[in-house]
């Protein structure tokens, strides 16, 4: 089973209470900033006067993942992905490579590492909901497995159509997210992108990735046989010299 | 010449990468609104504050302290970020609340320091907050004052 969160905009009083919880959980230090930092993972912001948290997708098939070059970055089993910083060698490719902006670096250190939101992935293995899903006073944020989660999520654009727009964010963006988004506004107004593939990102460059074996293999067959004719044309050459 | 010019790169080079380390990276695309406009309107939501929480008397105190959420917040725009977690832990029951870090601008005294609200130190507003419990949840929401 594969957990996640359901936020709904139009349920959001703004009132940081996800934000104030998420430092708590994870020993991040004050103050609490206005946008996501690699010490602040979790913010509310107002867009167009409505409120959005901004936050890790927990993309399915994430991005960070795949380009992280040590394994730092993982998604686990529960759908956190998770962060670690023993392993980070610093190079920031997560940063560059996340398509929703989250990876924040530790510019103000002399040994930096990468803050993200961890969806909260001890408490998610003890069975706990989130630690910003707990403190949530209006029930903006949910926490639940993501199956149920889209059914709820469709079951609230089918019961109040004129209170949402009718999409859920996360479903199918970038190939899906384990953090799901609802909202009155289009999504765009909530800074949000909405120009994202439909399809997992890391397929982009496994498309070359996976052809580079094939690639080595007769590449390398191509090249062994113009040395072998080159050595056989130069060998036969110096017999016909011989002979002569 | 060249070799001045030379100089001048490598010198230059470090000094450029060393105070660009602590710049962050460039300006954030689409930023939020920094003006505070009107909320929404007819925000159907209803916010769930914590529920009341009960503090021990000490033998010395003219009764207990039960402290709302509601006489704190304004339910209809909470702002929870101005005690927590900074203040006040929110995931988890603080440590006992004592005059004597109220009185060094701690704990309650974060707020009640007479200026943003009265002070906790007024000798005159013990009852305020020390209520018998019966009295407790009919005039709390009148009498606490104060900010979230």
């Amino acid at each position: 089973m594969t957990f996640g969160l359901l936020f709904d905009s139009t349920r959001c009083v703004g009132c940081g209470a996800c934000t104030a919880a998420c430092k708590e959980q994870n020993h991040l230090p004050l103050p609490i900033e206005s946008e996501t930092t690699a010490y602040t993972w979790t913010v509310v912001e107002k867009r167009n006067g409505a409120f959005v948290r901004r936050l890790c997708m927990h993309c399915l098939d994430p991005t960070c993942v795949s380009v992280c070059p040590v394994g730092a970055l993982k998604k686990t089993a529960e759908g956190p992905v998770v962060y670690d910083a023993k392993r980070c060698i610093g190079c920031r490719y997560c940063i560059m490579a996340c398509p929703f902006g989250v990876p924040k670096y530790q510019w103000d250190r002399a040994l930096p590492v990468v803050g993200k939101c961890i969806l909260c992935a001890d408490r998610v293995v003890e069975g706990k909901a989130t630690a910003c899903a707990t403190a949530c006073p209006t029930g903006a944020t949910l926490f639940g497995d993501r199956e149920s989660l889209v059914r709820e999520a469709r079951r609230r654009l089918e019961t109040e159509p004129q209170r949402y727009v009718d999409h859920v964010y996360g479903l199918d963006e970038a190939g899906g997210t384990s953090v799901l988004l609802l909202a009155g506004l289009p999504f765009d107004q909530l800074g949000l992108r909405t120009d994202l593939p439909r399809h997992p990102m890391p397929l982009l460059t496994w498309q070359v990735l996976s052809r580079i074996p094939n690639f080595v293999v007769l590449a390398g067959a191509f090249l062994f046989g113009v040395y072998w004719i080159t050595k056989r044309r130069e060998a036969v050459a110096e017999d016909e010299r011989r002979l002569s | 010449m060249r070799l001045f010019a030379a100089t001048v790169v490598l010198v230059a080079a470090p000094v450029l990468a060393c105070a660009g380390h602590p710049v962050p990276g460039g300006p954030v695309a689409g930023a939020p609104e920094t003006a505070v406009s009107s909320p929404r309107p007819a925000l159907d939501v209803e916010v769930r504050l914590p529920s009341d929480l009960a503090f021990a008397a000490n033998p010395d105190a003219p009764a207990p302290v039960l402290f709302r959420h509601e006489t704190h917040v304004d339910s209809t725009a909470p702002r929870c970020t101005g005690c927590h977690p900074g203040t006040f832990a929110i995931l988890k029951r603080g440590g006992p609340v004592t005059h004597a870090d109220m009185e060094a601008g701690r704990s309650c005294g974060v707020c009640h320091d007479g200026k943003a609200a009265f002070s906790a130190a007024d000798s005159d507003a013990c009852e305020l907050c020390h209520q018998p419990p019966a009295d407790a949840a009919g005039q709390a929401a009148g009498s606490a004052g104060g900010r979230p």
